[in-house]
């Protein structure tokens, strides 16, 4: 099967964009779990098994000293 | 003759000139000599006598040199810096090129956003990112659990002398990446589309352009880079402060941490001294070094 060469540049972007995307969220998560864990009590933020998002309620954690 | 003479007078009033700017800048002279270079200066001075800030410092001459050669800690401290620099620099600089030419290249679709998302580290503090990561590290922390469920591998990140020193170099590339992939795009874009067009209607590919085209228009930013990121890399404190705190049996005590704490925990500042006259010595000769290469290239 021949693909053309305008087809072979169009998945040649289409890979560089994915790599590009999944460095771009590789380089977030930190980021992500920083602005995550800050809606965090304590205790949550080290649990086992982890929770990824915060309980509902900021209230809770501003409440707490 | 008449041109001679106003030359004559243009250079005396170039010349008052230049006396009225060293006016100008006498304030911010005096206070940078008073709070910037006379510590500095004096930290030599200081090298060649024992003091443990109370009482009045003690002249011992070279003795300090003499126990910091001898000494294991400081040597093993000083490869500790210089494999987390060597590490650091390399990967950095690997990472941070291929980035930004994959940045700069046509078939990139959204520049701007990948872009912000690799620089936003740089953006943060180096104190909080060693804190968030500090926790992410943590054998109940987010990194810990997520390699052992996934790939089942359980990786004493902090807490082996093995693995501790390559974290290190692994949150300093997560942070400084976006820094110096920002310096190569400047030095990418710098470089006309010409000379791409034309190799290109020649047949050149793309591993023949980039050697060929685009590392020799970028050596100059390629130098920059490394000597920036080397000095940096060289001068680490925070990341390994507040991280480990010199680490499991000093595997990540480099030689800032070990001058903070001669310093401050064991009050031995000409100690301390000592060893910053060392790590400057090491940095000076780096750049003399640095400087020759420059300069030898620059000619041809």
């Amino acid at each position: 099967m021949h693909i053309s060469n305008r087809g072979k540049l169009k998945i040649a972007a289409l890979v560089l964009n994915l790599v590009l995307l999944i460095i771009g969220i590789i380089y977030l998560i930190p980021f992500i779990w920083m602005v995550l864990s800050s809606f965090k009590l304590n205790a949550d933020v080290l649990s086992i098994p982890i929770k990824i998002l915060p309980e509902p309620g900021i209230s809770k954690v501003i409440l707490t000293p | 003759m008449k041109k001679k003479s106003i030359g004559i007078q243009k250079a005396t009033y170039y010349n008052r000139l230049q006396k009225q700017g060293y006016i100008f800048i006498l304030p911010t002279l005096l206070l940078f000599s008073l709070f910037l270079i006379y510590p500095m200066l004096d930290a030599f001075r200081l090298s060649l006598y024992e003091w443990n800030f109370a009482g009045s410092p003690l002249y011992i001459g070279l003795k300090n040199f003499i126990k910091l050669f001898t000494t294991k800690r400081f040597w093993s401290s000083y490869s500790v810096t210089l494999q987390f620099t060597f590490l650091s620099v390399f990967l950095l600089m690997f990472i941070s090129f291929w980035l930004s030419l994959a940045f700069t290249s046509k078939l990139c679709w959204f520049k701007q956003l990948y872009q912000s998302m690799v620089f936003l580290p740089v953006i943060l503090p180096m104190v909080a990112i060693a804190v968030v990561w500090k926790f992410m590290f943590q054998s109940t922390g987010l990194l810990s659990v997520v390699f052992l469920d996934i790939f089942g591998w359980n990786i004493p990140w902090l807490t082996s002398t093995k693995v501790a020193p390559y974290t290190m170099v692994l949150v300093n590339v997560w942070k400084f990446t976006g820094y110096y992939m920002v310096m190569f795009i400047a030095g990418l874009l710098n470089i006309p589309d010409v000379y791409h067009e034309a190799a290109k209607i020649d047949g050149a590919g793309f591993w023949r352009r980039l050697v060929h085209i685009t590392l020799p228009l970028l050596k100059n930013t390629i130098i920059l880079v490394f000597v920036s990121c080397a000095i940096f890399s060289f001068g680490t404190f925070a990341l390994q402060y507040v991280m480990t705190g010199g680490g499991p049996s000093r595997s990540t005590e480099v030689l800032t941490l070990l001058i903070y704490k001669e310093a401050f925990e064991y009050t031995k500042f000409g100690y301390s001294a000592a060893i910053s006259v060392m790590f400057f010595l090491t940095l000076f000769i780096f750049s003399i070094i640095q400087l020759k290469i420059f300069s030898s290239e620059a000619e041809v």
